[in-house]
C-alpha cells in the first residue's frame, strides 16, 4: 500500500483527524512522523497538517521552518513528491518558499473559525484530480494568520488554486489555497479533514472528502 | 505644533514570563546560536502625533496608551521613544 | 488569606512547637478556602455522587464515568474569577490550562472545552476590555492546545462590570482500564515536570479566597500553551506505554498542596528536596518553592522504577524540563528539606484537616418584590428588545474565535445545536453531548430554585439533541462566606444542585465553589451556579440541530404557565427581575428527556431547541433566523392566557420542535404516549422570510428578516 507521512512538529494539532481521513477515505497507509525523523524517500506523499507549530511564536510556521525536516521537504519538492500543507502546514510551506506568497494576520485581527465555501480553479495534480474546474466545496477554516498576500497574483492563478466565495480574512483575490508544479505541492487554509464525514457537521456536506479521495486514487494509479 | 513619530513598545514585565520570547530564544540556541542569552517579545505601535515638543509627544502617547488600556499596567511594561 | 491566629494556635498546639515559615505557607495554602472548601464542605456532602456508571467521583483532579463499556469520560469544571478581573487575558487563559491539566491527570485525552462566562454589560469601556480579553485568552490558549471549545454560555450584566466570572470545563476520553489509579506507595519517586518554578503566581490560591485589591497584581501569571501542549503530548505517549501510576496538576496552592493531598489520599508520607526543583530564579527561597503557582507544572509518579528511563526519554523528545524531587515514605509525615536542612515536618493528617470554621448564615429567604404587570405593552418593542439583549442574541462573535472543530470530532458545533455533540472518531458513530447552563437572573431571586434550573436546563439541552444524560458537574460562584447574608446564597445553591441531582437521578462527578466574589464596596456579584451535563449518544448522525428547514409545523412539547419571574422580558423592560423564578419540574424534565431521545432516534423532527431565555418567541425566532426561513406563531396555542405571558414565559421542561410535516401525527401520538402536552403552535415558512405573531388568528406583530437580523447580530461590537 502507498504510504503517506503526516508531519508532526511540536504544537501540531490536526495529525489524528488527518491520519483518520488518509486511512479511511484515501485508503492509504498513513503514519504520523516526528519532524526530525522525516526522510522524504520513505514516503509516497506527505501532509503537513494544521495546528500551532511552536505556538505560532514569532510568526505562524516560522520556527517549524527551521526544522531538520525542511531540507528533506525542499529536496522532495524538487523531485516531485506530492506535498499538501493544511492551515499551519500551508504556513510552514510558505515560510520555506516551497509555496509562493505569505500568510498575514487576518484583516479582523482575530482568530476565525467558521464554515466557508471554497471554489477550486484549474484543479490538477495528485491532490485535486477528482475535483472539477470551478467546483465549490464547503469546509471550515480556523486560523489567525490566513490573509494571503503576494505582490503579483498572475503566476498563482495560472496554477491550480482555491478561492473563498466570501472572503473571510482579507486575502488578496480571496485566495484560500495555492500550488506549484501543477498542483503537486498544494497549500490550503481550509481544513478538508474536518469536512470528510457527513457527521463532522450535520448541516454541511463533505467538501474535504474529495481531496482525500483524489490522493488515494492518484497514488494507486501510480502518481 | 509639529508632527512627531513616537514608538510605543509593549512587553511583559521582567517579573512575568514571556512564552514567545522564551521559545524563540530556546529554538535559536538549539540551532547553534549559543550567543543568544534571552529574547523578549512584544508589540510595537508607531504613532504619529501632533505636539508642541518631543516631551509632549511622548507624554501624550504614554497617557493615551494607559487610558485606553492599549497595555495592561498589571502585567505589561512600556517603552516610549521618539523615532523621527 | 493569612491563617487566623486561631488556626495558627490550633496547629502549634497539635505540634507542641512553633510553625516554621515554610509550614505556615504550606498550611495557609492547604487550609485556604480554595483548597479545603472549609465553608462548604459539609453541604457538598448532600450531592448525589454515586451511580453504577461512576468510575471516579468528586475528590480527585477530575471525575470519570463509563460512557460505553470500552470508553470512559473524564471531566472537570473550575472557575478562574479572581485572576481574570485583573488580567483578563492571562486569567482566562491559565484557567483553561489548569482545567486541562486536571483532566489529563486521570490519564485522559482532552477532547472538549466548554466555558460559562458572566461578563459586564458591554456599555462601559472597562467591561468591554474585560470581555474582549477573556475571550481572546480562552481562544489563544485553547486553540493552541488543539482542544475544541465547542459549547458554552455568555451572560452579560452590570453585576459583572468589574468582577467577571469565568467557569471553564474540560472533557476527556480514555479507555476505562486506562484511567490512572492515582495510587502511590512508599518508595515511589516523585518527578516534577514542565515549566520552571518561579515567583510568578505566588500564593494565588489564597488570593482566590479573599476579596481583590490592587496590591494582588504580583500574583499574575502568563500562560504558556505551547509547554502545556508538549506536556499533553508527552503524557499521552507515557499513558499509551503504561509508564505512570499518578499524575497531578500543580494548581492552587502549588507544590505543597499537590504533595500533601496525594500523600493524604494514599495514606503515605512524603519527603521532598526543595533544592532539586528546577527553578526560574536561582535565588528562590524554600517557602516560595512550596507555594509558587507557576503554570504548566505537574507531578508524575512512574509505575515502577524501570519506567524511569523510558519516561525521561519521552520528556527529552518533547524538550520538557523535569526533576526528581523526592519520594513517598512510610511515615505519614510531610517532610521538606532545603539544602539538607528540614524546613517542613508536619503530620499529613494535620495538614489536611483545618479546624472547623463556623459560618453564620442568614436563615430566611430574601424577600422579592412582585413584578409590575407586563400587559398592554408594545409587543414589537418587547420582542426586539428581548432578541437584541446580549444574553439572547447570537454568540458567533465569541465562538468563531474558538477553534470549535479541531480534532475533527465536532458533530454539532456551537450555534447549531442545544449542546455540543462530539463524535468518538473510532470507526463507529458513537459520541457524547455536553451542555453548560447557568442563569444568574434566577439564582439572584432564588438561589435554590435557580441552581436546580441550571441543572435542568443543561440536562434538557443534552436530551434535546437526542442524547441520554449521564452525569453532571457544578460550579458555584458566590460571595463572601464571612458575611451571613451572602453565604446564604452559597449554601442554598449547593442545596439546589443537591436536590436536582437527586430528583433527576444524575450523579455529580465533580465541582468547584468560588467564594469572595464581591466588588470593592463589599457587595456581591449576582451569584450563579453553572452546571455542565454530559450525555451519551449512540449515533451522532441522528443528533438534532436547532436549524429548521422551513414549511413545517412547529410543535411545543411541554406545558406553559404564566411564569415571568426573573425572565428576560422583565429584565429588558423593567431593568431587573422580580418575583420568583419558574418552577423546577424534575418529573416532567425526565419524561421529556426520554421522549426527546425517541424523537431523535425515530427521525420525526427536523430541529429541536430547548425553550429558555426569552421564552417561545425568542426560541422560535432564533431557530427560524438561523435556518434562513420565516415563522408564524399563534399565541393561544402556547397558552390560553395573555399573549405577553404566553410568548415570554420561561416555564421549564419545554422543547420546541420543527416536526417533519408527514410525521406530525406520529410525533403527537408519541407525546401523548409519554403524557407530554404537545401541540402545533405555528409553522416555519419557506418563501416568506417574515416573523409573525398572531392572537386568535389576528396578527399582533410582524418583523422582517432585516429587523430580526439587526437584533440578533447585535453582539458584533462586543468581541
Amino acid at each position: 500500500m502507498r504510504r503517506v507521512a503526516i508531519m508532526k512538529y511540536p504544537g501540531t494539532n490536526c495529525e489524528n483527524e488527518t491520519l483518520y481521513a488518509v486511512r479511511n477515505v484515501s485508503k492509504l497507509d498513513g503514519k504520523v512522523v516526528w519532524h526530525p525523523d522525516f526522510k522524504a524517500r520513505e514516503w509516497d506523499a506527505v501532509v503537513l497538517p494544521g495546528g500551532f507549530s511552536y505556538g505560532d511564536y514569532g510568526r505562524a510556521g516560522l520556527i517549524a521552518s527551521w526544522s531538520k525536516a525542511s531540507r528533506e521537504l525542499l529536496n522532495a519538492f524538487d523531485y516531485g513528491l506530492p506535498i499538501l500543507g493544511i492551515c499551519n502546514g500551508f504556513q510552514v510551506l510558505s515560510e520555506l518558499g516551497i509555496l509562493p506568497g505569505n500568510l498575514l494576520y487576518n484583516a479582523s485581527a482575530k482568530f476565525i473559525a467558521k464554515w466557508v465555501n471554497v471554489k477550486f480553479h484549474n484543479p490538477r495534480g495528485p491532490w485535486l484530480s477528482l475535483i472539477s474546474d470551478g467546483e465549490v466545496l464547503p469546509m471550515p477554516i480556523a486560523h489567525a494568520e490566513g490573509r494571503y498576500y503576494i505582490d503579483d497574483v498572475e503566476p498563482i492563478i495560472g496554477e491550480p488554486w482555491a478561492e473563498y466565495l466570501e472572503n473571510p480574512n482579507g486575502s488578496i483575490q480571496s485566495i484560500a489555497g495555492v500550488s506549484r508544479k501543477g498542483g503537486v505541492a498544494l497549500g490550503i487554509m481550509p481544513h478538508p479533514e474536518r469536512a470528510t464525514f457527513p457527521w463532522q457537521s450535520l448541516k454541511y456536506t463533505t467538501g474535504g472528502r474529495r481531496i482525500f479521495e483524489s490522493i488515494g486514487e492518484s497514488l494507486r494509479r501510480g502518481w | 505644533m509639529q508632527g512627531y513619530k513616537v514608538l510605543l513598545i509593549v512587553s511583559y514585565k521582567a517579573s512575568a514570563r514571556d512564552p514567545e520570547g522564551e521559545t524563540i530564544a530556546h529554538e535559536l540556541r538549539s540551532l547553534g546560536h549559543e550567543e543568544v542569552v534571552s529574547v523578549r517579545a512584544g508589540k510595537a505601535f508607531l504613532f504619529e502625533v501632533k505636539a508642541g515638543s518631543e516631551e509632549d509627544a511622548i507624554e501624550s502617547v504614554t497617557r493615551i496608551a494607559s487610558e485606553t488600556k492599549l497595555y495592561n499596567p498589571s502585567v505589561h511594561e512600556v517603552k516610549v521613544m521618539r523615532v523621527a | 488569606m493569612p491563617l487566623t491566629s486561631f488556626e495558627i494556635g490550633y496547629a502549634q498546639e497539635a505540634l507542641g512547637r512553633r510553625l516554621t515559615r515554610e509550614e505556615l505557607v504550606l498550611l495557609e495554602a492547604e487550609w485556604s478556602e480554595h483548597c479545603s472548601y472549609k465553608s462548604t464542605r459539609e453541604e457538598l456532602k448532600r450531592l448525589k455522587t454515586e451511580a453504577p456508571l461512576v468510575i471516579v467521583g468528586p475528590g480527585r483532579d477530575a471525575g470519570a464515568i463509563k460512557l460505553f463499556d470500552d470508553v470512559a469520560i473524564i471531566a472537570r469544571i473550575e472557575s478562574h474569577n479572581h485572576p481574570s478581573a485583573l488580567d483578563p487575558y492571562n486569567g482566562a487563559a491559565t484557567g483553561v490550562g489548569g482545567i486541562v491539566r486536571d483532566v489529563i491527570s486521570l490519564g485522559a485525552k482532552p477532547v472538549l472545552l466548554a466555558d460559562a462566562l458572566y461578563m459586564g454589560s458591554g456599555r462601559t469601556r472597562h467591561s468591554r476590555w474585560l470581555s474582549k480579553n477573556i475571550i481572546r485568552g480562552i481562544s489563544d490558549y485553547g486553540n493552541r492546545l488543539g482542544i475544541p471549545t465547542a459549547t458554552g454560555l455568555a451572560w452579560f450584566s452590570e453585576a459583572y462590570e468589574k468582577q467577571p466570572l469565568i467557569n471553564v470545563a474540560c472533557v476527556g476520553i480514555a479507555k476505562p482500564e486506562g484511567i490512572l489509579p492515582g495510587s502511590v506507595k512508599p518508595g515511589d519517586p516523585i518527578i516534577m515536570l514542565g515549566n520552571t518554578t518561579g515567583r510568578d503566581g505566588f500564593l494565588g490560591s489564597s488570593f482566590a479566597s479573599k476579596p481583590l485589591d490592587e496590591s494582588d497584581v504580583a500574583a499574575i501569571q502568563v500562560g504558556n500553551p505551547f509547554i502545556e501542549k508538549l506536556i499533553i503530548e508527552a503524557l499521552t505517549e507515557a499513558f499509551d506505554k503504561k509508564l505512570l501510576s499518578l499524575v497531578k496538576d500543580l494548581g492552587g496552592g502549588g507544590l505543597g498542596t499537590a504533595i500533601v493531598e496525594t500523600a493524604a489520599q494514599n495514606d503515605v508520607g512524603v519527603v521532598i528536596h526543595l533544592d532539586r526543583v528546577h527553578l526560574r530564579e536561582p535565588d528562590l527561597e524554600p517557602f516560595e518553592i512550596i507555594a509558587s503557582e507557576s503554570q504548566e507544572r505537574m507531578i508524575v509518579v512512574p509505575r515502577n522504577e524501570g519506567a524511569l528511563g523510558e519516561l525521561f526519554s519521552i520528556f527529552d523528545k518533547y524538550g520538557l524540563e523535569y526533576s526528581v524531587i523526592g519520594y513517598f515514605s512510610k511515615e505519614r509525615k510531610v517532610k521538606m528539606l532545603f539544602r539538607g536542612l528540614p524546613v517542613v515536618d508536619l503530620p499529613v493528617g494535620l495538614a489536611v484537616s483545618p479546624p472547623k470554621t463556623p459560618r453564620e448564615v442568614l436563615g430566611r429567604e430574601p424577600c422579592n418584590k412582585e413584578a409590575p404587570m407586563l400587559r398592554n405593552i408594545d409587543l414589537k418593542e418587547a420582542v426586539v428588545k428581548v432578541l437584541s439583549s446580549p444574553r439572547v442574541s447570537l454568540k458567533a462573535v465569541i465562538y468563531e474565535q474558538y477553534d470549535w472543530g479541531v480534532g475533527g470530532r465536532t458533530s454539532l458545533p456551537p450555534g447549531y445545536g442545544d449542546s455540543a455533540v462530539i463524535w468518538l472518531m473510532d470507526n463507529t458513530k458513537r459520541g457524547f453531548a455536553v451542555a453548560v447552563r447557568g442563569n444568574p437572573g434566577y439564582t439572584r431571586l432564588d438561589p435554590f430554585v435557580g441552581a436546580a434550573i441550571s441543572f435542568a436546563e443543561a440536562y434538557r439541552r443534552v436530551a434535546s439533541v437526542g442524547a441520554e444524560p449521564l452525569a453532571a458537574l457544578d460550579n458555584i460562584n458566590s460571595g463572601n462566606p464571612e458575611k451571613p447574608e451572602q453565604h446564604y446564597y452559597t449554601l442554598r445553591m449547593i442545596e439546589g444542585i443537591a436536590h436536582a441531582s437527586q430528583a433527576l437521578n444524575l450523579p455529580v462527578i465533580g465541582g468547584n465553589v468560588s467564594l469572595y466574589n464581591e466588588d470593592e464596596s463589599g457587595s456581591m456579584i449576582d451569584p450563579v451556579a453553572s452546571v455542565l451535563v454530559i450525555g451519551r449518544i449512540e449515533d451522532v448522525t441522528k443528533a438534532l440541530t436547532t436549524i429548521p428547514i422551513g414549511d413545517s409545523p412547529l410543535v411545543l412539547a411541554g406545558d406553559t404557565k404564566t411564569e415571568l419571574g426573573g425572565s428576560e422580558v422583565q429584565r429588558v423592560l423593567l431593568g431587573r427581575g422580580y418575583g420568583r423564578p419558574p418552577e423546577f419540574k424534575p418529573i416532567e424534565e425526565k419524561r421529556l428527556g426520554i421522549f426527546a431521545k425517541e424523537v431523535s432516534e425515530k427521525g420525526i423532527a427536523n430541529a429541536a431547541h430547548s425553550v429558555s431565555l426569552g421564552g417561545v418567541v425568542a426560541t422560535a425566532f432564533k431557530m427560524a433566523y438561523k435556518g434562513g426561513v420565516g415563522v408564524t406563531i399563534e399565541s393561544t396555542a402556547i397558552c390560553d392566557c395573555d399573549p405577553v405571558e404566553a410568548l415570554f414565559s420561561e416555564s421549564q421542561a419545554r422543547i420546541l420542535y420543527e416536526v417533519k410535516r408527514e410525521k406530525l401525527q406520529d410525533f403527537l401520538s408519541l407525546a401523548k404516549a409519554f403524557d407530554i402536552k404537545a401541540g402545533v403552535i405555528g409553522n416555519t415558512l419557506k418563501d416568506e422570510r417574515l416573523f409573525r405573531l398572531t392572537h386568535r388568528s389576528n396578527k399582533i406583530m410582524e418583523l422582517g428578516f432585516e429587523d430580526v437580523s439587526e437584533a440578533l447580530e447585535g453582539l458584533e461590537n462586543l468581541g
